[in-house]
């Protein structure tokens, strides 16, 4: 393991998780595997700060659990986003382009 | 939100089965992660090891989930419950004791907020009814009132622009006699018959049910004759009959008709002291006339509604700018001087105010009572609390520096307040819910019942009941352990007992619940000095084998002497040949019953002020009713309408007018019509009691009934019943003789009342007594506490002290040294205690014995000599240092009774 992770910045977990689960429920597990892919394994998801950050949001109301049978034919925890969860990652993102764009654009005039 | 709320909800309530899930969930990640190990060909137990340290620690992880949920602080709560709810258990003297403490002093004062908020808050069931206003021509001083002189009551009406309209009306109601049949006299019964003007009921804003108000003509002096019926009247004598109006009745031998019918609401609730009719089975018009006796004495009541847009302040405003107008035109109003040489003006408040200020300072007194119990009871506990966190401090001191932030430290402490807090509200609910029966069956007052339970209200002050006992029980004794360092103690060993600043806090509460006990005390006895002063009081009359029976003689057919004095003969003949009757005898105005006072034309020593009680009595009335005749002679069979005019006087009256000399034969001038003969005296009889035992023997003047001019004969059977006294050999019932009696004389007459003259007295004690009793069991539980508390705080010292105690003896100290040390304490703390609940009680005499005044006799004047402060004040501080001595003696003892050997190996 040669290359060097990145720590996530405070505050992105939520809104790459949610982006995650845009497309189709998934389970914890697969959630933290696909951020890792998706990332070409640059950001490091600490597997240990996944699940607060689930139930935070499932606390929110931004995404709902529900029990399924998985891939491997176990119980598991799906996770899906709700219709509040998504106004949520759309107004995050916007938020997002914006403050990158500026400190992008700050970068390469300064 | 909602979603985090029920997300936080279920956090609570189903805690297990979302921590089960949190555990599967887990371990299915580290089931796959372990999974993708293997597949990349390690083996099963490193693929496991790498999964776990992935995650960092499955424990950590669910302890961070539940940190997410935000339960974490309620959680704890639970948990400090859980931990308070073992202590309490661990401890069940003090829990059931503290328990027990708060549920009475707790029942006892939801049983006052539920009696304050349904007797003084409660709106009147009129419309608009914060727009009604009583309107007063009183002393400056008085409470809320409606009184009125005819005079001043007209030049309001003439001249008062802030009302919409007014209404002049009799408070009180006379009792009459009320015949449905054709013949004048048959089934005559006795109704209670109130005097409202017309504009009464439309000011008020009520409708009649049936028929219609009165009329102007029918509210004029000599105008058509009529009456409305109460609606329990309606239904009582004519079954609810609708073809009822216009019928003509009997009203004390006249036709009168029935013009109307008011619905129930007018006398809302019969037991409602604040109504206006509560009483009233029949209204008459009052037809107020400068022709009226009485016209110019305050005989009458105002009150008025609003006009809209003028506010109480402005309305108060107008009114006092009438007074020297007022003044002005009746000069002599400014000679109505009270004993603080203040004359009387104009006043108005909200009418709700008036009609509860008879019970007002009563109920706010037992309120103040109750709180100051409750008051008590928290401080005890608080005492107690501050001792145990005493025993606490190296469990605090260990749980803090496991990392307990000090609110944690604070919730734990005050848990257990809580808990008891919450528990003992229970039971006071409980209490409350028998109390409150029993103290309104008890009232000698008329409490109203509580029309709706104020659900909110209660509800409202229980949750704030809790919460104010909670704080003061279990935060103050907390919040002085986390003032200490609390690393400090983890190294100390308790040998030493409480520490300095703890055992300050306990000894500063248990002054300061010794001051309020004392206060407490000290207004019980001085209730209680009065209620034994006044049952010692003699009522001048002897009560043993006395009845006395009650008529109304009204109407055109006694408006004559001669009427009077026949049915009078005529009944007292009959009752004398009844087999164990000694003596009868008549007289109008009983002992400790309404009478005629007027304010004697100033003569010799009487000041204008000087309310003189006048009593026509038959002869022989002094005997029958036991009051001793000192000089002269009775009134005789020979004072006779054509004799010359003779007065007996009582020895309060002699003594004013003829200091040192005997009055007989004196004269003194004629109190009806200017140019009658003057009085001459004739005797001189001991002073009786006319309103109440609390006030001064009146100065009372007795004349013979046959001595009257028609007029005053009238007057005076208008306005008070005739009694017959009659004393028997032993205590027989003559209820049955006197109703023969009476019927026989007049059969259009029915008996008013039958009581005997011991019942009279016990009423006249009923409001004293209640409240004595009352305030003395609040003071006794108060007392009873403070023993308690005194009692747990030194015997908690003693036992902290053990070891200090034994080197003590060890090193020489007598057993009788150890005892008086300790004895020592607890007396200290009670005279500083003491000190300033005396102090306290010395500046509320004055308020105290306004509230006297008004408990006693319904706002009479007291006499002086009645409150002795004092001795109050003596008997209360004796009580407490008894106390005191029992509740320091027990500890003392087992302190002095400490072996050396025994406390060092303590240790």
């Amino acid at each position: 393991m040669g290359d060097k992770r990145l720590e996530l910045p405070q505050g992105t977990l939520d809104m790459l998780i949610l982006k995650s689960l845009e497309l189709e429920p998934m389970h914890g597990w697969a959630i933290s595997e696909r951020l890792q892919q998706i990332s070409g394994n640059v950001i490091q998801v600490q597997q240990g700060s996944l699940y607060p950050a689930l139930h935070r949001l499932e606390r929110r109301g931004w995404i709902k659990a529900n029990w399924a049978v998985s891939e491997n034919n176990r119980r598991a925890k799906y996770y899906e986003l709700t219709a509040k969860g998504r106004k949520q990652l759309a107004s995050e993102t916007a938020d997002w382009q914006k403050l990158t764009g500026a400190v992008d654009q700050i970068l390469r005039m300064a | 939100m909602v979603n985090d709320m029920l997300y936080r909800l279920r956090a609570l309530f189903r805690k297990d089965s979302m921590n089960e899930d949190l555990r599967e969930e887990l371990e299915f990640h580290i089931e796959r992660e372990a999974a993708k190990h293997r597949a990349s060909g390690v083996d099963a137990a490193e693929a496991m090891r790498r999964a776990r340290l992935a995650l960092g620690g499955a424990a950590q992880v669910e302890q961070r989930v539940r940190d997410q949920r935000g339960v974490n602080a309620v959680e704890g709560l639970i948990e400090d419950m859980r931990f308070a709810l073992r202590q309490l258990r661990r401890s069940p003297g003090f829990t059931i004791t503290a328990a027990l403490t708060l549920a009475l002093s707790i029942g006892a004062t939801i049983t006052m907020v539920r009696i304050v908020r349904s007797a003084l808050l409660e709106p009147l069931p009129f419309p608009q009814q914060d727009r009604l206003v009583g309107v007063a021509f009183t002393q400056p001083q008085q409470s809320p009132n409606d009184n009125q002189a005819g005079n001043t009551a007209s030049f309001l009406l003439q001249h008062a622009k802030s009302f919409q309209s007014a209404s002049v009306y009799a408070e009180g109601t006379a009792g009459a006699n009320l015949a449905t049949g054709n013949q004048t006299s048959d089934g005559a019964v006795q109704v209670a018959i109130q005097a409202v003007d017309r504009n009464f009921f439309p000011t008020l804003g009520v409708q009649p049910m049936l028929g219609r108000n009165f009329s102007a003509e029918e509210d004029r002096r000599n105008g058509p004759k009529a009456i409305i019926l109460s609606y329990g009247l309606w239904q009582r004598m004519f079954n609810g009959d609708t073809g009822i109006i216009d019928r003509v009745v009997h009203l004390n031998g006249e036709s009168v008709a029935v013009v109307g019918v008011m619905p129930a609401s007018m006398s809302f609730g019969s037991d409602d002291s604040r109504s206006l009719s509560a009483e009233a089975d029949v209204w008459q018009p009052l037809a107020l006339d400068t022709a009226d006796p009485g016209y110019y004495g305050t005989n009458y009541n105002m009150l008025a509604r609003l006009r809209d847009g003028v506010t109480v302040e402005q309305a108060q405003q107008e009114v006092a700018s009438l007074d020297k107008p007022l003044y002005k035109e009746f000069p002599f109003l400014t000679q109505w001087l009270s004993v603080a040489k203040t004359i009387p003006e104009f006043k108005l408040w909200p009418l709700q105010q008036v009609l509860v200020s008879n019970i007002h300072s009563s109920i706010v007194a037992l309120t103040a009572a109750v709180l100051a119990v409750l008051l008590v009871a928290c401080l005890n506990l608080a005492g107690l609390n501050a001792a145990r966190a005493a025993s606490r401090e190296r469990e605090i001191a260990l749980r803090s520096a496991l990392g307990a932030s000090r609110f944690e430290i604070v919730r734990l402490l005050v848990s257990e307040s809580f808990l008891l807090a919450i528990a003992g509200t229970a039971l006071g609910l409980g209490v409350a819910s028998v109390m409150l029966p029993a103290l309104l069956a008890n009232a000698p007052m008329a409490i109203p019942r509580t029309g709706g339970v104020h659900f909110a209200a209660i509800f409202a002050a229980t949750v704030l009941l809790v919460f104010v006992v909670t704080l003061l029980c279990g935060l103050l004794p907390s919040w002085l352990v986390l003032r200490r360092s609390t690393a400090a103690n983890l190294h100390t060993r308790q040998t030493t007992g409480a520490s300095a600043p703890h055992s300050r806090m306990s000894k500063a509460l248990l002054v300061a619940q010794t001051a309020i006990a004392v206060l407490l005390l000290s207004a019980a006895s001085l209730l209680l000095v009065v209620f034994l002063h006044l049952r010692a009081t003699p009522s001048g009359v002897q009560p043993e084998h006395l009845a006395v029976a009650q008529v109304n003689l009204k109407g055109s057919s006694y408006a004559s002497t001669l009427a009077t004095t026949q049915f009078i003969q005529k009944v007292i003949d009959r009752l004398q040949q009844y087999p164990g009757v000694k003596q009868v005898a008549a007289s109008n105005g009983f002992p400790l019953d309404r009478g005629l006072n007027i304010t004697m034309p100033p003569t010799g020593n009487l000041q204008k002020s000087d309310l003189v009680e006048l009593r026509l009595v038959t002869p022989g009335y002094f005997r029958a009713v036991g009051i001793p005749l000192l000089a002269g002679r009775d009134i005789a069979e020979t004072d006779r309408a054509d004799s010359a005019p003779v007065i007996v006087v009582s020895q309060a009256i002699a003594k004013k007018l003829w200091p040192g000399k005997s009055p007989v034969d004196e004269h003194v001038k004629a109190f009806f019509g200017k140019n009658s003969p003057p009085l001459t005296v004739i005797g001189v009889v001991a002073d009786s009691h006319t309103h109440s035992l609390a006030e001064d023997p009146a100065l009372l003047i007795y004349e013979p009934f046959t001595q009257q001019s028609d007029k005053s004969m009238a007057t005076l059977n208008g306005w008070f019943r005739t009694s017959f006294a009659i004393r028997s050999a032993a205590d027989t019932d003559l209820a049955a003789a006197v109703q023969k009696a009476i019927h026989d004389a007049d059969p259009g007459i029915p008996v008013s009342r039958y009581t005997t003259m011991q019942t009279i007295i016990d009423n006249s004690l009923a409001r004293p007594r209640f409240f004595s009793s009352l305030v003395t069991a609040f003071a006794g539980f108060a007392l009873a506490l403070t023993v308690i508390g005194l009692f747990g705080l030194l015997s908690y010292q003693v036992t902290q002290r053990t070891r200090e105690i034994g080197v003590r003896v060890a090193l020489g100290a007598t057993r009788g040294q150890v005892l008086r040390f300790v004895l020592k304490r607890g007396l200290t703390l009670t005279l500083l205690g003491l000190a300033l609940g005396s102090a306290a009680s010395l500046l509320l005499p004055r308020l105290i014995h306004s509230m006297m005044s008004d408990i006693i006799t319904g706002g009479g004047h007291v006499a002086t000599g009645l409150l002795g402060t004092l001795p109050a004040l003596a008997v209360a501080c004796g009580a407490m240092l008894l106390a005191a001595v029992v509740a320091s003696w027990l500890p003392a003892r087992r302190a002095s009774a400490i072996e050396p050997m025994e406390a060092l190996r303590m240790e």
